[in-house]
């Protein structure tokens, strides 16, 4: 109990060195909870953005009696306390429909609806006409339009076959066109529950009441055919997001009398669906995965932290080492010495807790906009701040753990010190520091092997032997970068001096003649420098890791974008009502103002010897300017040969994955052969070509099952001359053996895409892809954006620790030396003489933990690209590489921290500078 | 002609709202080549005036002459100079670097004053023996004695061959022997190498073996004692 008082009293009575002490842990829990705070606040958005997806909170089904009526259904449900609105709507039966112009659309979904009350997938749609829709006139969807080719006015006509069989008429209805709605995009998930209408080809819809009246037109009534729709409720009514039971038992009583509703509706009976509950229930589960996946997301930031309060409890308890010393004389075992120190960490970690908690407040509201991406939903509410009993007990228990971690090696060494050493003015434990490096050769050894042995099985051929060693390997990669910087850092520190003597060097102008001292000082007491240097080690190889795997990332998506567009645009052709590929439409596509260049390639279905492999006709005078492919697609010969061998007639190109799959190598004859069935009887056209190079793939072709997104393709590449027997066959012969067609394009500088966009789609174009617009779909992904706004936050928090917190152990390492450089300074030095010896210490950790950092975070970094890159045991290239990237911005924080360091070192060091030596020195008497 | 003159010198320590008057218009003169002792109760001023002379402070009033220059009107950088080239401060806690062997202690103030490897090294030898501790020279001062520790120390403050070694309490932390042995170096270091001396001392075997003893009462000199020569 005494020794409770005791440790108190210690951490209590000097509030600088306490602070120190807890600095790196203080750090580390204020961003767990800053971050854990930010996930609470923003509960509310976080529930918002979960439920966004829903297009409906209920859905229903309905089987009504002849005397059902669905609008006295659909206000029974709109009249349940809570409501905000209900819609009903059923499905017509209808055959086909064609348009003015002869074209014809055989699978449509055709709904009768109620247009005051849309269902849940026109609710967001864009309405071009009138909504209204009076009896003779008909809604359509944008597809439906563009394939009848008609519009708002123009005519459009039902079918539904006769009965007989044998004898297959058609009813008819002509309906007008009165508006035409661009349903909005579906959610991230299909297959919802029952009613759901999938948005999807061929939406079509007339007004609920004339439902029966168009099937009797047709000749298809039905007798009681079944009614769906969806329910909306007010949700701020029925769901807290700080109250989940709550919410679940309100939701589920309101689901009942919804219920109710249905069957006290005369003519009624079915079921309701509830949309909101699963989510509710998963929403809870949500909360907890976040608070864990933003925990280890936050693992360098603790790991710093770690090591950092490690750092200042070592300097805490060396300044103390008389005073402990002197405890034991008085009779204190070396046991409760350690356990007072225990004690204080404790008492340590219980104040961190607390204004941990205070400044993650702060934080959090810097974290609300990373930690709830919202989906367009609602933005975070800065103003709530919500602190969880689960909070406090996480961020008090993490503290504790953290300090008692940190304090426990450093309070065993200070306490084993012998009693007759400490109290001498110049205590060895100081000075003379024992350093075994087994451990970290054997860290900077494992790290080594597990690099090769994961880099060899990238690209082996697995087997069982491989599989079982390399999996070892492979699974301790994230933290072999953390054996690599503390091994290595410690080597080079504690094993030798020299490191310091080279970096001391550079310091001679500084500090005149006195830069012996700095590696003297250094490589004499590495423990300490070698903890500062492997802290900024650390904190540098996350930031370069982190940053070049990022850009590594986007950089590999914006490629994969263009490999599978090819061009600024791909545009899929626009056909004849045959179904055949319009004739003028590659014309008409050249004169859109704002198309520089168009080029065409076609799938072409012909058959490949040795391996399955699509065949891609293309013009090169045209393909590779459009497309300007960069020159890591073209393995064997280069870039520049590609155009010349595709232009040579009888010479193609091949991608890697048909090579290795058929054997193949470069000056191989091979034969290309396409076989057309023309009134039974077979005819087959034969190309003997000779395999002129070896590519990747080309980008924009993708045509067959392979592609970017689905691995290596294996294709073959040829020019349009070269298989122009074999196009010509097919294009003469009846039947459906047209290849699939894509018109890339390359715009003219300057042209505004949405323009150019809709100018082709006018054209009828089957399909549009343009780069930027997907590019930019890519960039706005919101839950992207939430996972790379926490991790520059993080980058951010380290480039803190690295600064404020070095910078204090800095400032509390000086201050025991305080004397040592009062004596220099009385022997002759001026103040910044004798603060050059600390800057050039301190500078000589940041210069080696520096390289070791930038050196591990490139090892790493790169590392993860090529595995990322590589499917594992294939030994084929990839068809898009992921190339290794440091983005600009992320080199100049990286730059920028070390000088942000050093000005915190030169701030710290101002003190020394303008020491009033006298006082200092105590001089005895006055 | 007095290597030294001190003329009203006043110091006056200021914390917050109270003030202290270490000396009260201190009048001193110290001949070329003495050896002064300082003695006086705590506080009466003494360390002051020792970082006075040294030019580790600053007075609040008055003059103090080193060689015809009065010190108080110099310049940082001037005072930098001055205790590299003039002064040599003995302390009593030794204040060496820790980190440093005991020849690598001496070249400190060498190294501080530019002086090239070859005479540093000469002179470093010199030191050593002087003080007689040729064979602990690679020795780091936990690695040495009280004793060697500030004879290590004293070889420090004679690095530059400064005329005026400055000295508190110098046998404070030595038992008798020891002190003795310092007592003797100093007694050398005055009448083999003629420097200049001023020692702030409690022992009285230090106060014996100087020219004269200033006893010092409250920031002023009260008494000069010559002490009797040692049979």
């Amino acid at each position: 109990m005494a020794l409770i008082r005791y440790a108190a009293s210690g951490v209590l009575r000097n509030r600088r060195r306490t602070f120190s002490s807890i600095l790196g842990v203080l750090l580390a829990v204020t961003f767990i909870a800053g971050t854990f705070i930010a996930i609470d606040s923003s509960t509310r958005s976080t529930l918002d953005a979960l439920l966004a997806d829903l297009q409906s909170d209920f859905s229903y089904y309905a089987y009504p009696t002849p005397t059902g009526s669905a609008s006295s259904l659909r206000d029974a449900l709109g009249s349940v306390p809570g409501v905000t609105d209900a819609s009903v709507y059923r499905m017509l039966s209808v055959y086909q429909m064609n348009g003015s112009q002869g074209s014809s659309l055989p699978y449509l979904q055709a709904y009768a609806i109620d247009p005051d009350h849309r269902p849940a997938s026109m609710r967001g749609a864009t309405v071009e006409g009138s909504l209204a829709l009076p009896r003779g006139t008909i809604a359509v969807s944008t597809d439906v339009a563009n394939t009848l080719q008609v519009g708002i006015g123009d005519e459009v006509q039902l079918l539904s076959p006769s009965r007989d069989p044998f004898n297959v008429t058609f009813v008819t209805l002509n309906l007008t066109v009165s508006a035409v709605f661009t349903p909005k995009p579906p959610p991230s998930y299909f297959g919802g529950p029952p009613g759901f209408i999938v948005p999807s080809i061929g939406m079509t819809a007339v007004r609920l009441q004339d439902a029966d009246w168009v099937e009797q037109q047709l000749n298809v009534s039905q007798t009681s055919p079944s009614f769906s729709g969806e329910v909306w409720i007010d949700r701020t009514r029925f769901i807290n997001p700080y109250d989940m039971d709550g919410s679940a038992k309100a939701v589920t009583r309101l689901g009942r009398q919804l219920q109710d509703a249905i069957y006290a509706t005369p003519g009624f009976s079915g079921s309701i669906n509830d949309n909101l509950s699963y989510q509710l229930a998963y929403f809870s589960v949500l909360l907890t995965v976040q608070r864990i996946q933003f925990l280890v997301l936050s693992f360098p930031v603790l790991l710093l932290g770690l090591y950092l309060g490690a750092v200042g409890v070592d300097l805490g308890h060396a300044e103390r080492r008389r005073e402990l010393a002197v405890l034991k004389t008085r009779g204190a075992s070396r046991q409760q010495v350690i356990g007072l120190l225990i004690l204080e960490s404790v008492f340590g970690g219980l104040a961190a807790t607390v204004v941990g908690l205070v400044f993650g407040i702060a934080l959090s509201r810097f974290l609300m906009s990373t930690v709830a991406p919202s989906v367009g939903t609602s933005a975070p509410d800065y103003g709530t701040v919500s602190l969880t009993p689960s909070t406090i007990v996480t961020v008090a228990i993490l503290s504790v753990l953290f300090m008692m971690l940190a304090s426990y090696r450093s309070a065993r060494r200070t306490a084993g010190l012998p009693v007759i050493e400490t109290l001498r003015y110049y205590s060895p434990g100081e000075t003379r520091i024992h350093y075994s490096p087994t451990l970290d050769v054997v860290l900077v050894g494992y790290s080594v092997v597990a690099y090769v042995v994961a880099w060899y099985v990238r690209s082996a051929t697995p087997d069982f032997f491989i599989f079982l060693i390399g999996i070892i390997f492979v699974l301790s990669l994230p933290v072999v970068p953390i054996f690599l910087v503390v091994g290595v850092t410690r080597l080079l520190t504690r094993s030798t001096g020299k490191v310091y003597h080279a970096t001391a060097r550079i310091f001679r102008p500084f500090a005149k003649n006195l830069e012996y001292i700095i590696s003297r000082n250094l490589s004499r007491n590495p423990r300490r420098s070698a903890n500062i240097a492997i802290i900024i080690a650390l904190g540098l190889a996350f930031g370069v890791f982190v940053v070049s795997s990022l850009g590594s990332q986007q950089a590999y998506q914006q490629r994969l974008l263009r490999a599978s567009i090819g061009g600024d645009m791909a545009v899929g052709p626009a056909y004849t009502t045959n179904g055949t590929v319009d004739p003028s439409f590659a014309a008409n596509l050249s004169q859109v103002p704002g198309v520089a260049q168009v080029t065409h390639v076609e799938g072409v279905r012909a058959d490949t010897p040795y391996a399955p492999a699509d065949l891609v006709a293309m013009d090169p005078s045209t393909y590779f300017t459009v497309t300007r492919p960069e020159s890591f697609y073209f393995l064997d010969p280069g870039a520049d040969a590609a155009p010349n061998i595709l232009a040579t007639n009888g010479s193609v190109l091949v991608t890697q994955a048909y090579q290795k799959a058929a054997a193949l190598e470069i000056g191989d004859r091979v034969t290309l052969t396409a076989v057309v069935y023309g009134n039974g009887t077979p005819t087959s056209v034969s190309i003997p070509v000779v395999v002129g190079g070896i590519v990747r793939m080309l980008p924009g072709t993708e045509m067959g099952f392979y592609g970017p997104f689905g691995g290596a393709p294996s294709a073959v590449y040829a020019s349009n001359v070269t298989l122009k027997p074999i196009l010509a066959v097919l294009s003469s012969s009846p039947g459906y053996y047209s290849g699939s067609h894509r018109y890339l394009l390359a715009l003219a500088p300057g042209a505004d895409w949405h323009v150019v966009k809709q100018s082709i789609r006018d054209l009828g174009a089957s399909s549009v892809d343009v780069y930027q617009e997907d590019l930019e779909r890519l960039n706005s992904n919101p839950f992207t954006g939430s996972f790379l706004g926490f991790v520059r936050m993080e980058i951010a928090f380290i480039v803190v620790i690295l600064t404020a917190g070095l910078g204090l152990i800095i400032y509390a390492a000086s201050l025991e030396r305080d004397v040592e450089f009062a004596g220099i300074i009385a022997r002759g030095a001026s103040g910044w003489q004798a603060a050059a010896l600390l800057i050039g210490e301190a500078s000589s950790i940041l210069i080696i933990g520096l390289i070791i950092g930038l050196g591990v975070g490139l090892a790493t970094g790169l590392l993860y690209i090529s595995f990322s890159s590589v499917p594992f045991g294939t030994g084929v290239e990839p068809a898009v590489p992921m190339l290794f990237v440091l983005p600009l911005d992320g080199l100049l924080l990286l730059l920028l921290t070390p000088v942000a360091m050093l000005g915190t070192v030169l701030l710290v060091s101002l003190r020394i500078a303008r020491m009033n030596i006298a006082r200092v020195l105590k001089m005895r008497g006055g | 002609m007095p290597r030294i003159i001190m003329k009203d010198l006043m110091k006056v320590y200021r914390t917050g709202k109270s003030e202290v008057i270490a000396l009260r218009g201190l009048d001193m003169d110290v001949a070329d080549g003495e050896l002064i002792a300082v003695q006086g109760p705590s506080g009466c001023g003494k360390t002051s005036l020792l970082n006075l002379v040294g030019g580790i402070d600053r007075p609040t009033a008055g003059r103090i002459e080193v060689d015809g220059t009065n010190i108080v009107d110099m310049t940082d950088p001037q005072l930098v100079t001055y205790r590299r080239e003039k002064v040599g401060f003995v302390f009593q806690f030794f204040n060496l670097v820790p980190t440093l062997t005991a020849e690598e202690n001496i070249q400190v103030p060498m190294r501080l004053a530019s002086k090239p490897a070859a005479d540093r090294e000469r002179r470093t030898k010199e030191l050593l023996r002087l003080v007689g501790l040729e064979n602990r020279a690679v020795h780091r001062p936990d690695e040495l004695s009280g004793g060697e520790q500030q004879r290590i120390a004293i070889a420090v403050a004679l690095a530059n061959n400064p005329p005026l070694i400055l000295a508190d309490e110098p046998t404070g932390e030595l038992d008798t022997k020891t002190g003795h042995e310092i007592l003797e170096l100093f007694q050398r270091l005055n009448q083999d190498l003629h420097k200049t001396a001023i020692v702030v001392t409690h022992d009285q075997r230090v106060a014996n073996i100087a020219h004269r003893i200033l006893q010092i009462v409250d920031g002023k000199i009260v008494g000069t004692v010559t002490p009797e020569p040692a049979a």
